[in-house]
């Protein structure tokens, strides 16, 4: 061959070579678009033209995109919902493209005929359309009879295929790995109080189970398991890795990342720190993974879209927002208030919760001052105000005499206040107003009792003086363990981060320590809302006086 | 077909019940219930005295919902929305009252989004309130539920003729829900 005609050869193999990656990438890329698009219509019901999807149910119900979408019933996940008693079951491409057997409590019976019939493109769009499974069943009214074309009907049955498929990242056959985030400024005795909780809760679980070889071996963990609604959980060891992360937040990033890569975890569970959650909260977005209720006075101003971290509350903010629902309930629009902030992150969320939750109530905007860390407040002079609001922690318990004979009204946090609150003056606790946003002391006593067994052999001191943060890291950390019991039991074996998220969402009510309730929702991102107004009584060691009804609205 | 056939088909029919209730029909009552004289907050901000709301002698509409809430509600809510146009300008005379059974989190921007998602209009109010208030409401209606994820589908009408209300238990299509309105209103 002529070294002519070897260059020949090179440059037609490198133009078909070339083209064939062109055409890859081109399919890559219009598979990427199908996909997008069939993500918008699953989780915002719309359709290929932009405009929102049309269905009927119950035969003349016009129900819209707008309305409802498939997440809505079908979730995040596509592994389903159940509400009272209407079930949407799983769609992710696993479980439709399969056949269902048919099971007899939850045990498939050998040699029947099938319950359903693997789906097919073809069955599916008959399904969307009419409602009739391949099986020729009619599903429930509350499933939506779509107008799908063609382009969209591809998208969905495209996303639909993509959902699902093995564990998330961080389960294995015998594990769950977990991790927890605390920063390095959290006192010793704080970090003590929630890592000793979530590990003995650890080790108490681990204790029960089984090795999947030999099987469950006596007769009452046998009975225990059959009864577990996951018996896969039975079999599954827990690992908990705390991550401690050093130095300041910009660091962050750089650290998650490399505890991360060290070994994934399958979620996030708890995590203290007194600095802004933020770097922590886009970390756990950035890389889908779910962070179960997080101990942080400061969390990340969530956006709609954002899905991946649960928290307990709003933070400090929770509090500065029960202040102004109670204003803005007094009846007159409580001008004349006038705010002080400390120029701290916790003074600033505060203020951030007051002046968005009186906009939000069509309120007008109070008057602000705010003062420099380490600065003294500055006497509040010929103005007077119908109430003060004092966005600040323990070193603007100073200025309380003249706000409180200025005011007839000075509303405080507790949260910022901490151990502070107890020392308030006698005498200016007629005037003092405070944010309390967890069950009142008095109304604790039984539930100190849930949580004393999880505390015994801890260093912590189980409540360290009244308002006890360190009873309330415990409380919150017991709370994660009960959450994540309930939520590994419903996931059923399908260790999907997404669905992780989704059953938490669907838990029930919880009543635990320390939080007066906890209350979930689909799509929530905090489970402990609300706060009272309360007042300290007479003595040295004050009971709390309630002065308002649970503020949530 | 054999007899092990006939048990399997049985056995299908009573596992399939469950999800394929697909002709399930609505059920209807009549009852008298008492509305609590309670105070409630509406998508405004606003706070309302349930009692002063109804009582102007307007026909009024009731179902117990939550914002977050997967199915049923989404599907309720669509009920008000499709009723409201399927009776055209007669329904411009009819109270609309949506009450949240989540009271932890259904504020006013949550609340108002909900009615803007089914397009609602000035008539159709969203409450929520204090828990306690909540469930007195819940209570007054026999529609309590002790966990809202397993609360039922519920629509009530009251009817001005007899003081009583109309109880619709399930989904009731647009067409069946103006006749049943239409219906009470000439007993």
């Amino acid at each position: 061959m002529t070294p002519r005609r070897i260059g020949l050869l090179v440059l037609v193999g490198a133009t078909l070579g070339l083209g064939a990656l062109l055409l890859e990438r081109q399919r890559a890329k219009a598979r990427a678009e199908t996909l997008a698009q069939g993500e918008r219509l699953y989780r915002q019901g719309l359709g290929s033209t932009g405009q929102p999807t049309k269905a009927l149910v119950r035969r003349d119900l016009e129900v819209d995109g707008v309305m409802f979408a498939c997440v809505s019933c079908h979730l995040r996940s596509g592994y389903g919902a159940a509400e009272g008693k209407i079930i949407a079951p799983p769609v992710d491409g696993e479980s439709l493209f399969q056949p269902v057997k048919l099971r007899y409590k939850g045990v498939e019976i050998a040699g029947a005929p099938l319950r359903r019939p693997a789906y097919t493109r073809e069955s599916l769009a008959q399904v969307l359309r009419t409602g009739v499974d391949p099986s020729g069943r009619t599903l429930d009214e509350a499933m939506p009879r779509y107008t799908l074309g063609e382009a969209d009907l591809n998208a969905l049955v495209e996303y639909l295929s993509s959902l699902g498929g093995g564990p998330s990242e961080g389960v294995t056959e015998g594990t769950i790995r977990l991790a927890t985030v605390l920063t390095d400024e959290v006192p010793a005795a704080e970090r003590e109080a929630f890592l000793f909780t979530l590990e003995k809760y650890v080790a108490f679980k681990n204790a029960q189970t089984q090795p999947r070889e030999t099987g469950v071996d006596n007769r009452s963990a046998r009975m225990a398991t059959s009864m577990l609604l996951s018996k896969d959980v039975a079999f599954k060891r827990l690992v908990l890795t705390p991550w401690l992360l050093h130095g300041k937040p910009e660091t962050w990033p750089e650290q998650l990342e490399a505890w991360y890569e060290a070994s994934p975890p399958f979620a996030l569970i708890g995590g203290l720190s007194t600095q802004r959650w933020e770097p922590i909260h886009q970390f756990c977005e950035t890389k889908r993974l779910p962070t179960l209720l997080p101990l942080t006075d400061l969390p990340a101003r969530s956006s709609a879209t954002d899905t991946y971290t649960l928290y307990l509350n709003k933070g400090v903010a929770q509090e500065a927002e029960g202040v102004a629902r109670y204003l803005a309930s007094l009846g007159d629009a409580p001008a004349g208030v006038l705010q002080i902030v400390r120029d701290t992150p916790a003074g600033q969320a505060l203020r951030a919760g007051f002046e968005e939750t009186l906009r939000q109530l069509g309120q007008p905007a109070p008057d602000t001052v705010t003062v420099a860390p380490g600065a003294p407040i500055p006497e509040v002079g010929q103005r007077s105000p119908s109430a003060v609001v004092l966005w600040d922690g323990p070193e603007g318990l100073a200025a309380l005499e003249g706000l409180t004979a200025a005011a007839p009204r000075v509303f405080v946090s507790a949260t910022a206040l901490g151990e502070a609150l107890w020392t308030i003056d006698e005498r200016l606790r007629e005037r003092t107003w405070v944010a309390w946003p967890y069950r009142l002391p008095e109304q604790e006593e039984r539930y100190r009792s849930i949580l004393a067994p999880w505390l015994k052999g801890s260093s912590a001191p189980e409540a360290s003086g009244r308002s006890g943060r360190e009873y309330r890291i415990a409380a919150g950390a017991y709370a994660v363990t009960q959450v994540l019991t309930q939520a590994l039991m419903d996931l059923r074996g399908r260790y999907s981060r997404e669905y992780l998220l989704d059953v938490v969402g669907m838990l029930p009510d919880q009543r635990l320590p320390s939080f007066e309730r906890l209350s979930f929702g689909v799509g929530l991102h905090t489970v402990a809302n609300g706060c009272h107004l309360v007042q300290l009584g007479p003595g040295p060691a004050p009971m709390l006086v309630k002065r308002s009804e649970w503020l949530t609205h | 077909m054999n007899r092990m056939s006939v048990r399997w088909a049985a056995l299908a029919l009573v596992l399939g019940a469950a999800e394929a209730s697909g002709a399930a029909e609505y059920r209807k009552s009549v009852a008298h219930y008492t509305v609590p004289d309670v105070t409630l907050v509406n998508q405004e901000g606003a706070r309302v005295k349930l009692r002063e709301l109804m009582a102007d002698g307007k026909p009024t509409f009731v179902q117990f919902v939550f914002t977050s809430c997967p199915t049923i509600c989404p599907i309720l809510g669509a009920i008000f929305s499709n009723f409201q146009t399927k009776l055209g300008p007669a329904a411009e005379q009819i109270r609309f009252v949506s009450v949240s059974i989540d009271p932890e989190h259904d504020d006013p921007t949550k609340m108002k989004a909900f009615l803007q998602r089914y397009n609602a209009k000035d008539n159709w109010t969203f409450l929520t309130g204090s828990r306690d208030d909540i469930q007195a409401v819940q209570n007054a209606f026999d529609a309590y539920a002790n966990n809202k994820m397993s609360h039922s589908p519920l629509t009530f009408f009251s009817s001005p003729s007899d003081k009583n209300w109309v109880r619709i238990g399930g989904f009731i299509g647009a067409a069946e829900l103006v006749a049943e309105y239409q219906e009470a209103q000439h007993r």
